[in-house]
């Protein structure tokens, strides 16, 4: 052996006016061990935690999307086109994609306004609005519901004036549009207020001192600098406004065909033991998920 | 069209950024604000864009009152300092805006006409298609610039525009800023903590300090006749003889016997500076440290190495008046 | 005099209009309706309200909601710490994909993840059935709610820590070996450090959402009184029995530790803020 066994490494200089040092490993016997990075584990600590992530994942994430699509078609095809396909499912997707198709533009328009004023402009209690919009998404669902059955129901602040004016609200479906616009209020504006905070104002300001309008301004310079951000927050909102459950079950009047969104169609059909049918509800909303999934992969990449 | 800002004041909380301040600019002058960072040179420049509202004080253009009138109507041009182009615009969709965004728009052709015309002024017109992030610090301040004249400003307001980048881009675009100037005559206001550069580009100088403004000239005068120890420290470097008399480095004798009205000092450190040498020595008596500057011939016949013991007087010396309270 | 029309708060336009619309909105969609809860509240007197929340099965309810989704978050703050781990720093094939699919219980109807989980997890079912003969039951008992909460709060540990992750410095590391240490003394001493206001954070986002958590957990829990109720469950059913006040004062105990929660997670974000800022 040439080098001496006494040392347990060497130290090579490899060029003076480089002046970098390499540690090396001498081979000691007859095999050299596995080169490594100063920053990775030995193999068997990788395995043993790739294992543990996957198997966690796996048990948690997969299990369980797989069984969406195992129960809804264990009792073959036919039962499960009936069931997408029943007059009861027509109705309740109605009304899951109105309650979206408002609460999503709603929040939307909220969220753009809320992030202009908050990101382009100093004022006092920025922080305690940022604070009070985000808590919808801190309060329990079906307190979201509740609280609109407060304010609107037979005993509500507004009970008596609604009854005598013939209008529901609760257990009817303006109660529960409002329902899902207060679960889904801070998506838009938590992705927006970051994202233009980042921005700055400098665009907006280069772009007036050119000569633009407000209008002008925010079309042309503000708007496509966040879109990928609002298509993102979009995204997220409508996937919650369409899954909600447990607000909307609370001022629902669970009206069969009526005051039934897609969720709560899937819970009436469980608790009466029509498993193949609540499953293949739920997988429309499995698929669903899992396009908002790919289309949330797909805008990160570009924001 | 000439800039006449009276007595204006601004504060940011506490800090008071602007404290009564009043200057003249003339028509097609090209104005330099000189001051070390974050001294309120930025905050007036941006009360004359429009981008501010001063507390106290007035701008005027031409004699007008500008108070009331609304950034976009200024039309004055205005180049951040970090250039602010729109991120998601191709350069010429950046030159174009301002011409876009007018009341009275010209046709397609007449846009993409002067355009063209302002990205060969400032000879990127290769460039047109590109984004932003696509081009080179330099490369995007002068689009920057591009942008700003072309709705034709009477004022053009440059926010520290040469900081952001490295030292022989900063030296190119220097010269190339003072000949646009020539070209274009509009009356010009930059703002910079680069008194080099200050110097090399304005045919007038602001120093200003602490919200206050020190002196108003000339390079010349500013270098040569400063008003104030402030003025005559910022502009380079300086040596302080018994607390009261400043001269310059080049300004300073050595020798290696005493003479009259001469200091006693060691040498510490030569350092050679392109065609001079810059010898830092350190006084006996109270150990103040000096700069002089020698040229290399003068060096030599003097022989001095680092630990000498020579012998400074500084050739003349500027005396302050003490400031009245 | 000149100048009166200045004093604006910018150049820029729209502040008076989008401040305006922003606070009208939150006041009515979200403000006022909140404040229902409390109005309603107050019609007991306090006595009132402390016998109604300290009656045996509301406390059990408590002790169910908060209990199995402190252990839930602490479950997350583990394992999410791996997977986070493992995403960040290994390669492997499908590595994308399941990245992707963390967000799946975001992106999944509670009523979905509830049927499914219960399916799986029923004596029946394809693991229930595996732990059946072994004496466990997982499904209509307190460790169905259990499992339906760490489902939920999955993706926010791990979305958390990511990008803490993803930003430390490789130097680090590579400092912390040439000055002698091993892999894991450099992970404790290091690393964990550098994550555990993000682990704190992904924890307290974990607990808040488990502690509402209602259509994940409503299938697979027994829904017993005083042994697998969560206290969302027992609203509901007060407000079934036109119990509003009830059902009030127990959302008034849940809202308030919503918002203690939320102050404390907008408290560590602050703070972390700075700290970026400052070094």
């Amino acid at each position: 052996m040439a080098q001496s066994p006494a040392r347990p490494y060497d130290l090579i200089l490899h060029d003076a006016v480089l002046g970098s040092l390499v540690l090396e490993f001498p081979p000691s016997g007859p095999a050299a061990p596995a080169r490594r990075s100063a920053r990775e584990e030995p193999a068997l600590v990788r395995g043993l935690l790739l294992a543990a992530a996957l198997a966690f994942l796996g048990l948690f994430l997969f299990l369980p999307l797989a069984a969406v699509f195992h129960e809804a078609l264990k009792k073959g095809w036919q039962v499960y086109l009936a069931a997408i396909t029943h007059a009861d499912a027509y109705a309740a997707i109605k009304l899951t994609l109105l309650a979206a198709a408002i609460a999503v533009p709603l929040n939307t328009v909220f969220g753009v306004a809320a992030a202009w004023a908050i990101a382009k402009f100093d004022f006092r209690g920025k922080n305690v609005l940022i604070t009070l919009i985000d808590l919808p998404f801190s309060v329990s669902p079906v307190i979201s519901g509740l609280i609109y059955v407060l304010m609107f129901g037979l005993q509500g602040w507004m009970g008596a004036w609604l009854q005598a004016h013939d209008l529901k609200i609760v257990f009817a479906v303006p109660g529960i549009v409002l329902a899902t616009v207060f679960v889904t209020f801070p998506f838009v504006a938590r992705e927006l207020i970051p994202l233009m905070q980042a921005q700055g104002k400098e665009e907006e300001e280069a772009a007036v001192v050119l000569g633009a309008g407000g209008w002008q301004t925010f079309w042309r310079v503000t708007l496509p600098n966040i879109k990928w951000g609002l298509l993102y927050g979009v995204i997220l909102c409508n996937a919650r406004a369409m899954g909600e459950f447990g607000a909307v079950s609370v001022v629902s009047g669970h009206i069969r065909g009526e005051t039934n969104t897609l969720p709560l169609h899937i819970e009436i059909l469980y608790n009466e033991y029509q498993f193949a049918a609540a499953f293949a509800v739920a997988s429309l909303l499995a698929l669903l998920a899992l396009v908002t999934l790919a289309a949330k992969s797909f805008v990160e990449g570009r924001k | 069209m000439s800039i006449q800002i009276q007595n204006v004041s601004k504060s940011f909380g506490t800090f008071k950024a602007l404290d009564d301040v009043s200057l003249n600019i003339e028509h097609g002058e090209l104005v330099a604000l000189l001051s070390p960072s974050g001294m309120g040179k930025t905050t007036l420049l941006r009360i004359i864009a429009g981008l501010e509202w001063a507390d106290q004080g007035q701008v005027r253009f031409h004699g007008e009152d500008a108070t009331d009138t609304h950034a976009r109507d200024r039309n004055v041009g205005f180049v951040f300092q970090h250039y602010a182009l729109f991120r998601h615009m191709t350069i010429f969709e950046n030159v174009a805006f301002g011409l876009r965004v007018k009341k009275n728009r010209s046709s397609e052709a007449e846009i993409s006409r002067r355009v063209t015309e302002l990205l060969k002024l400032v000879q990127l017109d290769w460039l047109a298609e590109r984004y932003p992030h696509q081009l080179s610090g330099g490369q995007r301040q002068r689009i920057a610039l591009a942008r700003s004249l072309a709705v034709e400003p009477k004022v053009l307001l440059l926010d520290e525009p040469f900081g952001a980048l490295d030292a022989k881009v900063r030296k190119e675009l220097r010269r190339w800023l003072r000949r646009l100037h020539d070209e274009v005559r509009a009356t010009t206001v930059f703002v910079t903590h680069d008194q080099e550069e200050a110097m090399e580009v304005a045919d007038r100088i602001v120093v200003m300090n602490q919200g206050r403004i020190e002196q108003v000239g000339t390079p010349d005068e500013v270098y040569q006749n400063p008003a104030t120890p402030f003025v005559y420290e910022f502009l380079g470097d300086v040596n302080l003889f018994h607390g009261r008399g400043y001269a310059r480095p080049h300004e300073v004798e050595l020798f290696r016997e005493s003479v009259q009205s001469s200091i006693a000092a060691t040498v510490e450190h030569v350092a050679p500076r392109g065609a001079a040498v810059r010898v830092e020595l350190r006084a006996a008596d109270g150990g103040a440290t000096i700069e002089a500057d020698l040229s290399r011939e003068d060096l030599r016949a003097l022989g001095v190495v680092a630990g000498d013991r020579v012998y400074v007087r500084p050739r003349k010396v500027r005396e302050f008046e003490a400031k009245a309270a | 005099m000149p100048g009166l029309l200045a004093r604006k708060r910018s150049v820029l336009p729209g502040f008076e209009l989008a401040l305006g619309f922003t606070l009208l909105y939150l006041s009515l969609i979200v403000l006022i309706p909140l404040s229902a809860v409390f109005v309603k509240t107050f019609t007991l007197t306090f006595s009132g309200f402390i016998q109604t929340i300290t009656t045996e099965r509301v406390l059990a309810s408590f002790r169910l909601s908060f209990g199995a989704s402190l252990i839930a978050a602490a479950i997350n703050t583990v394992f999410g710490l791996v997977v986070a781990w493992v995403l960040v720093r290994y390669r492997f094939p499908g590595k994308k994909f399941i990245d992707a699919m963390v967000d799946l219980p975001f992106a999944l109807p509670t009523a979905v993840a509830g049927i499914a989980l219960t399916a799986i997890y029923a004596p029946n079912g394809w693991i229930g059935s595996q732990l059946e003969p072994l004496g466990i039951k997982v499904a209509f008992t307190p460790l169905g709610v259990l499992v339906a909460l760490v489902f939920i709060g999955l993706p926010f540990v791990v979305r958390t820590i990511q990008p803490v992750l993803e930003d430390l410095e490789p130097e680090l590391e590579d400092a912390a070996a040439t000055l002698g240490a091993d892999r894991w003394q450099t992970f404790r001493r290091v690393i964990l450090p550098a994550v555990a206001p993000a682990l704190i954070t992904g924890f307290a986002l974990a607990f808040a959402r488990a502690v509402g958590e209602y259509g994940s957990v409503i299938f697979i829990a027994g829904n017993m009184p005083m042994v697998s109720e969560i206290a969302p469950l027992l609203i509901i059913t007060k407000l079934e029995q036109y119990d509003y006040a009830g059902a009030t004062a127990i959302a008034t105990v849940m809202l308030l530790a919503s918002f203690v929660l939320l102050l404390f997670i907008n408290w560590l974000q602050w703070r972390s803020r700075r700290h970026d800022l400052t070094t």
